[in-house]
């Protein structure tokens, strides 16, 4: 991202940058294997067009084989070894080239959310308290060097997490605290073993979790679960030649500049229910100016941005030409913005200080600041539009119909927190990207009912999340009231979500994401019956009590939920925006209509 | 002579040594001092303490940092073998000139240095050819013509780049000849053994950029300096004596006005050497300066580390090349 890792980081990348990991969800977990998207059985592109049209449909369907997608890029891929990326847009191109037990299926919108086999026979058998999980591989899978994949190279996958010493930058923690606690990776222990993982029979493996985890299938469909053989462990170097088990493999691999894949010969397309690839190779460019990477995007010499959508300026040129306007899309992310409210330092300890901070903000020019309205929509609780549990017209803290603030209402929890004239507020913030813009706009929005704002700039914006708000006693210390920052899910569930952000059992003394501290008895309850739960509609019920809770307790403020803009050259085929993938396109599934 | 190079080259490997303690001081020491360790950023979410300690033993940033230098420095001129990479011994070859692994790149920092290194030798090249071609041939002819129609049309010529923002200048040549006349296809760098042609498509506009923003200083510069030489009691001896005006100029003139300029010359190439970052970001390629520019906000810091050297190392010998040069251009200079 480009770009880093972790999801608040991505919250300084500008509005256009739709580099929020890998998020948006709604759709259940496991359910029946599905096709990739139905397309007509005709060379001649139909289907839906015009604008937004990849959002909710396929563009372009046809049958068409051949030709060449060329993807542009601003900043390269962090990895592509498939255990340490953690880019969402890079496991969108994992897609491509690495395939899981399951995946996310091949549809857009809403319906890409949901988790499918992919090498899996089916979804995950769990036992009844979600601790152990058992899959079965399906027969005829094999790597791009024409060996077959077997459960046991699952299981070196999963082992090399472990190697946190080499093995970093991918979400291994999701795996490693479900898995052991005193394992250290096949390199440290190369005579050990991961006993909590077992593999019967090349084709079934079993998965014991020290604790419930209903989301499973959803792990098992990410890209840092996919099968490694520990013949062609190259260990630190992997990411530079992975083994190739989707339909496309690296033909060549320039760090920072380019990247090509070409078809896999031995991928069988009887044995993948999930991808349905059209064009025989796929080239990515790093283009490192946005405004040259926009020309060419326009000009046709790429198809598509694979990281980012376009500049602000370009969204403008792009709007006001309707052709052009019809072959773009505007996405939600999947990717919130809002400021913790510090509930450890005072006056900030009582709900109702809080809750004036809620009412007073302007979040129609924190908008404004980020891109206006194609860079995001008004956020009225936490929740991205996506995820189970999203309530559209939740919003316990109106503040006005233009969102600017509700000022008497704001004045009212003032003097109802008996600070009637306001108070001195700490506002964290990095001097970099959008930060400075919205120190002044808070500091002028909250200043109409006598808060007093003062910026407290972060020295290495670099450690920001990690050890400036990531820090608790740094909080305490630098007494902070506020801090801008953002979110996405890793995989789009309620417990996936919020399970880092609000969870007691997830603060940490440093490098911790539940920013404000919060420690509330529903909140863990509801997380903790999620980890047991995977009816849909039951799973929806307990994201919304969570929800509720969380701004109940006034320490998230949303104000900006994400979008995007992207463009799509008018010859591209079977595209689509996948849920699934963070509202990317779905780069395997997409052909060319010229077949060039 | 040589005992003069040897004395500099001496002196060379100290300001070296210098430059590596105060970049080691300032990107390894300072960050973990703070607490602002990079083993945050390969952590991903909630990262335990258990997790961070493993990832910085994983990055050697757990040794006392006297040991991290004196590895640091052995790896520079004898290699390593100690950097772990999850083999059974926990080492890893990196053959010296070694400044450790890129986080970012999970790749020896010199590999890919050696990798970006041909692109930005492309570009100073070809822009030094102009900028000195362009800047000096204008200086002179301006000089000699004082007052007359060329000296003046050079006059807007050097006020014309002089005043033109480069960053303007390169959005300019990029919108007018890529996607306005469609004379050049967008930047994609190929390298000059693989095909001349495209290499050249690839670079021009770049040398365009910095040879003609380049080119407006060096004229001035030589336009100034020649007129200063020329108005010299040995010129006017040597013009009395009946010299040809052009041998005049060419042997005792320009020698003398352009000692100053290889001096300016020889930084200039050295400080693009280190790279030349807004025209690689801008044009899209792949050099030390774009190296940098991605190292930064990775906190890739063995690679931030690794080009602070070398891009020292160019300035440091070419330093060296421009006084021994000195003595060879003008000899009234003695190496003392």
């Amino acid at each position: 991202m480009a770009i880093t890792r972790r999801a608040t980081q991505f919250a300084a990348l500008g509005a256009a940058t739709a580099l929020a990991l890998a998020a948006c969800g709604g759709g259940s977990g496991g359910g029946g294997g599905s096709a990739a998207p139905s397309t007509s059985a005709s060379a001649t592109p139909s289907g839906a067009t015009g604008f937004n049209a990849a959002a909710n449909s396929v563009v372009n369907a046809s049958d068409k084989t051949g030709g060449t997608l060329k993807l542009g890029a601003q900043s390269d891929c962090d990895s592509y070894d498939p255990a340490r990326t953690y880019y969402a847009y890079c496991w969108d191109i994992q897609r491509m080239f690495t395939r899981t037990l399951m995946a996310f299926k091949s549809a857009p919108g809403t319906e890409g959310t949901a988790v499918i086999p992919d090498m899996a026979t089916g979804p995950g058998e769990a036992n009844a308290d979600k601790t152990q999980w058992t899959y079965h591989l399906q027969p005829g899978l094999k790597y791009s060097d024409g060996s077959a994949i077997t459960t046991k190279d699952i299981k070196y996958g999963i082992e090399r997490l472990f190697a946190s010493d080499v093995i970093n930058g991918g979400p291994s923690s999701y795996y490693t605290s479900l898995l052991s606690d005193t394992y250290k990776g096949p390199y440290a222990d190369p005579t050990g073993d991961l006993t909590s993982v077992t593999t019967p029979d090349d084709t079934t493996i079993v998965f014991n979790l020290n604790k419930p985890f209903a989301d499973f299938d959803y792990l098992m469909a990410l890209p840092t679960s996919a099968p490694v053989p520990q013949a062609k462990d190259t260990k630190a170097d992997y990411g530079k030649m992975p083994i190739a088990s989707g339909p496309f493999m690296i033909s060549s691999f320039q760090p920072g500049k380019s990247t090509e894949w070409v078809r896999n010969p031995n991928w069988d397309q009887a044995t993948d229910k999930v991808r349905s690839p059209k064009v025989d190779k796929v080239s990515l460019v790093v283009i490192t100016d946005p405004a040259d990477a926009d020309k060419r995007l326009l000009s046709g010499a790429i198809d598509t941005f694979a990281d980012t959508g376009v500049q602000p300026e370009t969204v403008a040129q792009i709007v006001a030409d309707p052709t052009k306007k019809a072959n773009s899309d505007n996405p939600a992310t999947g990717f919130i913005r809002y400021d913790a409210v510090f509930q450890t330092v005072a006056p900030l300890d009582n709900v109702a200080c809080r809750q004036a901070i809620f009412y007073a903000f302007n979040k129609a020019a924190l908008l404004r600041i980020n891109g206006g309205a194609f860079a995001g929509d008004i956020a009225g609780s936490m929740v991205p539009t996506l995820i189970p549990g999203y309530e559209a017209d939740y919003d316990p803290y109106p503040n006005g119909a233009d969102h600017t603030g509700d000022l008497a209402m704001a004045k009212q929890k003032l003097t109802e927190c008996g600070q009637p004239n306001g108070f001195d507020l700490n506002y964290a913030y990095r001097n970099v990207g959008l930060g400075p813009k919205a120190l002044a706009s808070v500091t002028e929005n909250l200043g109409r009912v006598g808060i007093k704002v003062h910026g407290i700039v972060a020295s290495d914006p670099a450690s920001y999340y990690s050890t400036f708000i990531g820090s608790p006693s740094n909080i305490v210390k630098l007494k902070l009231g506020l801090a801008g920052a953002g979110w996405g899910a890793d995989f789009p569930t309620p417990y996936g979500f919020w399970q880092s952000i609000a969870n007691s059992n997830a603060i940490l003394p440093e490098g911790n994401s539940n920013y404000p501290s919060l420690k509330d008895a529903t909140v863990d309850s509801t997380l903790a019956a999620l980890t047991k739960e995977n009816d849909p509609a039951k799973v929806a019920d307990l994201g919304k009590t969570v929800s509720h809770a969380v701004m109940d307790a006034a320490v998230y403020l949303p104000f900006v939920l994400d979008k995007t803009f992207f463009y799509r050259n008018p010859r591209l085929t079977n595209i689509y925006l996948n849920g699934g993938v963070g509202n990317y396109y779905d780069y395997v599934n997409i052909g060319t209509s010229d077949g060039m | 002579m040589v005992r003069y190079i040897i004395r500099r080259l001496l002196g060379a490997i100290a300001v070296l040594f210098i430059v590596s303690l105060v970049t080691f001081g300032l990107f390894m020491v300072v960050p973990v001092m703070t607490g602002a360790s990079p083993a945050y950023l390969y952590a991903g979410k909630n990262p335990t303490p258990e997790l961070i300690a493993n990832i910085e033993h994983g990055l050697g940033l757990d040794k006392p940092i006297p040991e991290q230098f004196y590895m640091y420095m052995k790896g520079i001129v004898a290699g390593r073998t100690d950097l772990t990479d999850g083999t059974a011994d926990g080492s890893r070859p990196c053959p010296a000139p070694c400044f450790g692994y890129s986080f970012r790149y999970q790749s020896p920092v010199w590999d890919i240095i050696k990798d970006r290194f041909p692109v930005t030798l492309s570009i100073t090249v070809g822009a030094a050819i102009i900028w000195l071609s362009v800047g000096i041939g204008v200086g002179v002819v301006s000089a000699l013509r004082r007052g007359g129609f060329a000296d003046r049309a050079s006059m807007v010529f050097i006020l014309l780049f002089l005043s033109l923002p480069s960053y303007l200048f390169a959005i300019l040549l990029l919108y007018v000849f890529v996607y306005g006349l469609k004379w050049l296809p967008p930047t994609n760098y190929v390298p000059l053994t693989e095909s001349p042609y495209k290499w050249f498509q690839a670079l021009i506009l770049a040398w365009i950029t910095i040879g003609f923003g380049s080119a407006a200083l060096y004229a001035r510069l030589t336009r100034a300096n020649m007129l200063e030489t020329m108005s010299e009691d040995y010129i006017r001896t040597a013009v009395a004596k009946g010299l040809p005006r052009k041998t005049v100029v060419r042997k005792h003139a320009m020698r003398a006005a352009l000692t100053p300029i290889l001096t300016i010359a020889g930084l200039d190439i050295a400080f693009l050497l280190g790279g030349a970052i807004f025209v690689e970001k801008v044009f899209s390629l792949p050099g030390l300066g774009l190296l940098f520019v991605e190292a930064i906000p990775k906190q890739d810091l063995p690679v931030i580390m690794g080009l602070t050297i070398v891009s020292s190392l160019f300035i440091v010998v070419a330093n060296i090349i421009v006084d021994v040069l000195y003595s060879a251009v003008d000899p009234r200079v003695r190496l003392s």
